[in-house]
């Protein structure tokens, strides 16, 4: 019977305890004492705004929206004017912690309502032209300066994302725990890194791939020992959930990636809407708010913040299927970080529409710059003002 | 078991006894069922109730005789020997005829148990009398010392437990004589729990368990074999594989994808099988115990009509029964909380193709629930030809109302329509939507655009897709020549009523044709996928090929004896070699 | 002739396995404990002449005609990874790969598996003979043109993508011509498109007014166009480094680069001959050349698989290159791999390790530590030698032994 992964992690694992006493010459880098932690959720579609954060108050609402219109008293209060969506009940208790902002209006301006071409302007960030690099994908470049390891993961199958493809840094696919297991054998690794860490003076392309590869190992290393750690919260049997834990795991393990990027699909409600829309923001809200009950209970709360966007929002009026098409700008999620939450930005007027759409009150790439400045305290790089996230 | 004991010989001992000879062990009762010797508990039970034709038989025996004349088995004996060599040598090895010394040592029954958690075997036979087993193992015994070169020595280390004699061979088995019962076991304790049944008349053995009883009554006295598999004990110690299946046949999502009564045996707690053997080929009939059943997806939940038969040269078709309006309609209770937004999902999606209708609700119901499959291989047109060719599927359901089948075209059109911006995004030509009457059918159907001369024709051109509707029957399928087919022979005729039962029929032979026509493609995959060196690839699509050309159909049904029994019946019918 | 080019003539008992090793390796994909024997004792000569052969089986060569209808990308990955594993034609699959890298085009967005293998076929038959039907072939691949956008190229509207990237990557290198000469050369190659699978020029889509091109003038059209990149000095450099680079060392110098791009003229363009001279020179065999590139996943599971004697199936090794960085037919971008250290990134050294791991579990039954150290690292470097003694005293350890010497970093300096 072959060797399960199951069990070659687990080999692993017995090894890789070893493995920081065999390294005596390199000892493995703890994180520093809070760092902070990015984890970018993309809602791929286009997440229908107005029904996320429902503006209860205005007639046009229900004028616009005769069969989707939300009603209010099964609303989750925000604050006066606007509601959240009955099926995001399970971020309540994240509300009341003050871990939950809301930011109104997200958007650039000349809104694209292509998926391809939206996405690429949210993951490069820059609307008028067509980036090579992502913005979490500069940011890791700028993170490996100094300190190397693997700053960016994508906790994803199928293909790196553009909002993490950097011009140095490399983000490896990590889908579910096993992927960047360690394939062992006995007594491979304690001669491996006795052969690594040989001081025998060789310089250029093999000190290179000694200090690479020993990274390499590392990681691979630690990863394991992060992943070790179980989990006593109760996350719900979902892909999204599964991935969150896997997140979770990592940071409260103490793995040294600062930014992670997935998504959850399913948001293009062109038709029939309501039940496929509460059902993805169900899925959503009980991901999350197990997700933040695991970070605190790991203790690490305070050092993730969690941005939850899609490519554009939907249209304000409801279309003759009983759904809504591609949309302008919509609410943009945020948990954790330095403010207090609620509400945040420029509410939307639906009797201020643009071409049928919420215009955008807030640009993306203001948070994007508080982000990177406030919250990952890197150089600012966005020719932008800052969002104030407290 | 010992794998040093030929298959053809079972191990039964004779011996000199040792010292003073005990008295004489009473004879078994007659009617004894061998079920009543075998500990309870062994997770698996075979037994061969009508094996003795086969045996008094041997190769004379109109199943044998039918078997060896395939192509598969023709193709085995020039390979490794016929079978008259093996029995010379099996009757070589033993100093006597085999096969009538293996029918007089189990005559009134053999069985075997089977334990996985402690990988321990049990046979169990019954000689017509005390001498013949003596006699039998005496034989065999003697064979074994010739061959290792040891006379004398296996039959002199043996111990006498009350009225057995016991031998040991070495760590591998313990061999044991009580007057007409031999068994033969990997462990002591079992051995011993053999005897102690044997010894007391009135002992149930395996019939102790009540689920096994039931069905042991009910079995076919003269099935070649009979087995009983405990699935759910054998679980623990299965792979992932077994695992798996059973998951799918306890969950409601595999019962609507494997349909109620495959799920159902997937899923049960046990399960009883019955081979015969016939001279057309090997029945097999498996049935459930303890079947978990989705009953609102079983046939017979609704009333239902079925679609009529075709009458063509088919390499394949089913006759299924999926409630899907009826899955759809109880979801909430069927599915757990996750799977409800998949669901959400796909009635919007449905909604799309469907003019706003809900699939389950509005749309399905007018569906009947019994569906008929039926793959052929179709004409190409010459410049469409595939260079690869997969066979046409198509699928035929019941509309109650005729109208109802322009939802369905509207729904294809949408279809086509979506895949055709996609390809167009891509830069690709997508399929081109067709209407066409022919012998007063309306079909629609799209297809690819023609392949450029010399450009080579690639898989999406097995792709045609058509529908059309004849009376109440609704075809859709993958190709447009075998829609038209299929709507010939479905005109003028009216459904059937439900009371046919689900059902597989395939036609390897005809399978056979297409594998040949692909056989340079399978070999070079093989090659590629697998690494193997092309005379190796080549040998094994020939084989492959032999094995389907050795079966002219094979027959897969349920079969509902009584309500609440479910049976599924398997007959592959043997195809004998061309001259 | 430069002196760096000279004919390499090995003093007795320099043509030995490091030696032998080096020019497998190099101009092929590595060798078969077999084969390096067989090179030794057949001498430098006749060793190079047999990498030009090419013995292909048949059935292999031919086993993608009847897959290409299946539009798979992997089988068609699946099946130059068999060719270059295979072994038949050493040089000719180097050389494929390298102008595949060079030309570089991804089934990303040419979403033709047909046209992925005709271009394939190009590089392969083109690639060892006149780089000036190379560089005339592929710009009327219609893979080519499918990727760089020839098919919009238009009077009128002008498409530069092929044009800036002929100019810049393929055969000049950047500052040998400007932004006008990229317009203007675009201009002369519009017409140039695809019908169905094949190349067609539409005089009506030609731009056919007057054009000024590195500084000719004339009613250029596309192959004149490539004439004149052809003839400017910069071209035979460029390819030189190319060779340079895939073959000696990474950053040639200047002395290096005009050596071999006066061999290559001199040779009238033919890569074959040029290589003959490369591959024979001293600077070839020179230490600075030993050693001195970093394996790409291709290079280095193909040499691993051959060395070991391991049947993989190619399918599985394509898909391993894949998760190694180096996915066959689907390079990033028009720039090809960036190779070298680029190859190395965390998440990729995890998968080379793994892929090789399991090789070494494959082979271990047939093969021990000490042999494959031997094979695979002539040079015996006694740390290395130590650690596999010590491993391979363990009766359990041979696949820890041989995993060892194929996960060590000198192993990787191909």
């Amino acid at each position: 019977m072959p060797l399960t992964r199951r069990q070659l992690v687990l080999d692993g694992l017995r090894v890789s305890l070893l493995a920081p006493l065999a390294l005596r010459a390199r000892p493995v880098p703890a994180p520093e004492a809070g760092e902070r932690v990015l984890v970018v959720l993309q809602l791929t579609g286009g997440n229908d705004g107005l029904n996320t954060v429902v503006p209860h108050r205005q007639d046009a609402y229900y004028r616009l929206r005769p069969t989707l219109a939300l009603q209010r008293s099964k609303l989750h209060a925000l604050d006066d004017d606007h509601g959240l969506h009955p099926a995001l009940g399970a971020l309540l208790p994240v509300r009341e912690a003050g871990r939950l902002t809301v930011v109104h209006g997200v958007g650039y301006p000349d809104p694209d309502r292509s998926h391809f071409r939206s996405l690429e302007v949210w993951h490069g960030a820059d609307p008028r032209g067509t980036p090579r690099t992502g913005w979490l994908g500069r940011m890791a470049d700028r993170i490996a300066e100094r300190s190397g390891g693997m700053p960016a993961l994508c906790v994803d199958d199928g293909e790196l994302p553009l909002a993490l493809v950097g011009e140095r840094v490399f983000a490896p696919a990590l889908p579910d725990e096993s992927s960047l297991a360690l394939a062992v054998l006995p007594g491979l690794a304690g001669e491996r890194d006795g052969a690594l860490t040989v001081a025998d003076g060789a310089t250029g392309d093999l000190a290179f791939l000694r200090a690479a590869a020993r990274a390499s190992y590392d990681a691979a290393a630690r990863l394991e020992q992060a992943l070790a750690r179980g989990t006593a919260a109760d996350y719900p049997d979902s892909p999204l959930a599964r991935r969150l834990r896997l997140i979770a795991r990592l940071v409260t393990g103490g793995f040294d990636t600062r930014l992670f990027h997935l998504t959850l699909g399913g948001f293009d409600t062109h038709a029939h809407q309501a039940a496929a829309h509460a059902a993805l923001l169900e899925t959503l809200a009980r991901a999350l708010a197990a997700f933040e009950a695991d970070l605190a209970e790991g203790g690490a709360e305070g050092r993730v913040l969690t941005l939850v966007h899609g490519e554009f929002g939907r249209r304000a009026a409801e279309n003759g299927s009983r759904g809504t098409d591609h949309g302008a700008a919509a609410p943009v999620l945020l948990l954790g970080g330095p403010g207090t939450g609620g509400p945040r930005g420029t509410a939307p007027d639906l009797d201020a529409l643009v071409d049928g759409d919420v215009p955008y009150t807030t640009d993306f790439r203001a948070l994007y710059a508080a982000i990177e400045h406030d919250w990952m305290g890197l150089e600012r790089t966005l020719p932008i003002e800052p969002f104030p996230l407290r | 078991m010992n794998r040093a004991l030929p298959l053809t010989a079972f191990a039964v001992l004779c011996v000199l006894r040792p010292g003073l000879p005990g008295p004489p062990p009473a004879p078994l009762v007659p009617e004894r069922a061998i079920a009543t010797l075998m500990p309870v508990g062994c997770r698996v039970y075979l037994e061969g109730p009508g094996l003795e034709p086969l045996l008094r038989g041997g190769l004379a025996h109109p199943f044998l005789a039918a078997a060896r004349a395939t192509p598969l088995a023709k193709a085995l004996e020039e390979a490794g020997g016929s079978l008259e060599q093996a029995l010379e040598r099996a009757d070589a090895w033993l100093g006597a005829p085999a096969l009538p010394l293996a029918a007089r040592m189990t005559q009134r029954g053999v069985a075997l148990g089977f334990d996985p958690e402690h990988e321990a075997g049990l046979l169990v036979a019954v000689a017509s009398d005390a001498a013949a087993a003596e006699e039998g193992l005496t034989a065999i015994f003697a064979a074994l010392e010739r061959q290792h070169g040891v006379p004398g020595a296996l039959r002199s280390a043996h111990e006498r437990w009350e009225d057995a004699e016991v031998w040991f061979l070495g760590e591998e088995a313990v061999v044991a004589r009580r007057g007409e019962l031999s068994i033969v076991g990997k462990r002591r304790e079992d051995v011993r729990a053999v005897l102690a049944l044997a010894a007391d008349p009135g002992a149930r053995g395996m019939l102790a368990c009540p689920d096994l009883q039931a069905q042991y009554e009910a079995r076919a006295p003269d099935a070649a074999l009979w087995a009983w598999l405990a699935m759910e004990e054998l679980e623990a110690f299965g792979d992932e594989g077994l695992r798996a299946l059973r998951r799918v046949g306890l969950a409601p999502a595999g019962q609507g994808l494997l349909g109620a009564e495959l799920g159902a045996l997937c899923g049960a707690r046990a399960l009883a099988l019955s081979l015969a053997l016939e001279a057309e080929g090997p029945e097999l009939s498996v049935r459930a115990v303890g079947a978990p059943h989705v009953a609102s997806l079983a046939p017979g939940a609704r009333a239902a009509e079925q679609p009529a038969e075709v009458a063509g040269e088919d390499l394949g078709s089913a006759l299924l029964y999926r409630d899907y309006a009826r899955f759809l309609a109880d979801r909430a209770t069927l599915f757990p909380a996750e799977a409800q937004a998949a669901f959400a999902e796909t009635i919007t999606t449905g909604a799309l193709f469907f003019a706003g209708r809900d699939l389950g609700s509005e749309v399905l119901p007018h569906v009947s629930p019994w569906i008929r499959l039926v793959a052929r291989a179709v004409e190409f047109a010459p410049e469409r030809r595939p260079e690869i060719t997969l066979p046409a599927v198509a699928a035929i359901a019941v509309l109650d109302d005729p109208a109802e089948g322009e939802a369905w075209t509207s729904a294809l059109q949408t279809l086509i329509a979506i895949l055709g911006v996609e390809q167009a995004q891509k830069g690709q030509a997508g399929l081109g939507l067709y209407l066409s009457s022919v012998d007063g059918i309306e079909l629609t159907s799209a297809r690819f655009p023609a392949p450029r001369p010399g450009e080579g024709v690639d898989l999406r051109y097995n792709l045609e897709p058509a529908m059309t509707v004849v009376g109440r029957h609704l075809i859709v399928g993958t190709h447009v020549a075998l829609v038209r087919e299929l709507a010939r022979e479905l005109e003028g005729k009216p459904p059937l009523d439900g009371s046919a039962q689900e059902q597989l029929r395939l036609a390897p032979r005809a399978l056979a044709g297409l594998l040949a026509d692909n056989r340079a493609a399978l070999v070079a995959h093989k090659m590629l996928a697998e690494g193997l060196a092309h005379a190796d690839a080549l040998e094994e699509i020939a084989g492959l090929e032999r094995v389907l050309e050795s079966l002219d159909g094979v027959r897969i049904e349920v079969r509902r004896p009584t309500p609440d029994v479910h049976e599924l019946w398997l007959a592959p019918i043997l195809a004998v070699a061309p001259r | 002739m430069s002196a760096t080019l000279r004919a390499w003539r090995p003093a007795l008992g320099a043509w030995d396995r490091p030696a032998a090793a080096h020019l497998l390796r190099r101009a092929g994909f590595g060798a078969s404990p077999e084969e390096l024997e067989q090179a030794l004792g057949a001498g430098l000569d006749a060793t190079l002449e047999r990498l030009f052969e090419d013995r292909t089986p048949p059935e292999l060569d031919g086993s993608i005609q009847a897959l290409l209808a299946a539009e798979s990308l992997e089988l068609l990955q699946a099946w130059w990874m068999a060719r270059i594993v295979a072994g038949g034609a050493p040089l000719r699959e180097r050389m494929t790969l390298v102008w595949h890298d060079l030309f570089a085009t991804s089934h990303e967005k040419v979403q033709d598996v047909r046209l992925m293998h005709g271009q394939n076929e190009l590089l392969r038959r083109a690639g060892l003979g006149d780089f000036r039907l190379l560089l005339h072939g592929i710009a009327r691949d219609p893979a080519m043109l499918v990727w760089l956008d020839g098919r919009s190229n238009r009077k009128g509207h002008p498409n530069e993508n092929f044009a800036r990237e002929v100019l810049e990557l393929f055969a000049l290198g950047p500052g040998h011509y400007d932004e006008r000469d990229v317009q203007e050369a675009a201009r002369a190659f519009s017409g140039w498109g695809t019908e169905g699978r094949s190349f067609v020029h539409a005089p009506e889509h030609h731009d056919d007014g007057p054009k000024t091109i590195l500084g000719h003038q004339g009613r250029f059209d596309g192959v004149a166009a490539l004439d004149l990149i052809l003839a400017h000095p910069a071209c035979a450099r460029h390819v030189a480094r190319v060779l340079l680079e895939a073959f000696v060392a990474p950053m040639p110098t200047e002395e290096e680069l005009e050596g071999l791009a006066g061999t290559l003229l001199a040779s009238d363009w033919d890569v074959g001959r040029t290589l003959r001279v490369l591959l024979r020179s001293e600077l070839f065999f020179a230490p600075r050349a030993r050693r001195a590139r970093i394996a790409a996943p291709v290079e280095c599971l193909a040499a691993a698989s051959r060395a070991l004697g391991a049947r993989v199936p190619p399918r599985t090794l394509a898909r391993r290159a894949s998760a190694m960085g180096q996915a066959l037919f689907r390079p990033p971008s028009v720039k090809g791999w960036e190779g070298g250290r680029a190859w190395i990134h965390a998440g990729h050294w995890i998968a080379r390790h793994n892929a090789l791991v399991e090789l070494a579990r494959q082979a271990a039954p047939s093969r021990n530590g000490f042999e494959v150290l031997r094979d695979v690292l002539p040079e015996e470097p006694p740390a290395l030698r130590a650690a596999v003694e010590r491993l391979a005293r363990e009766p359990s350890s041979d696949p820890a032994a041989i995993a060892f010497v194929l996960t060590a970093p000198e192993f990787h300096l191909y």
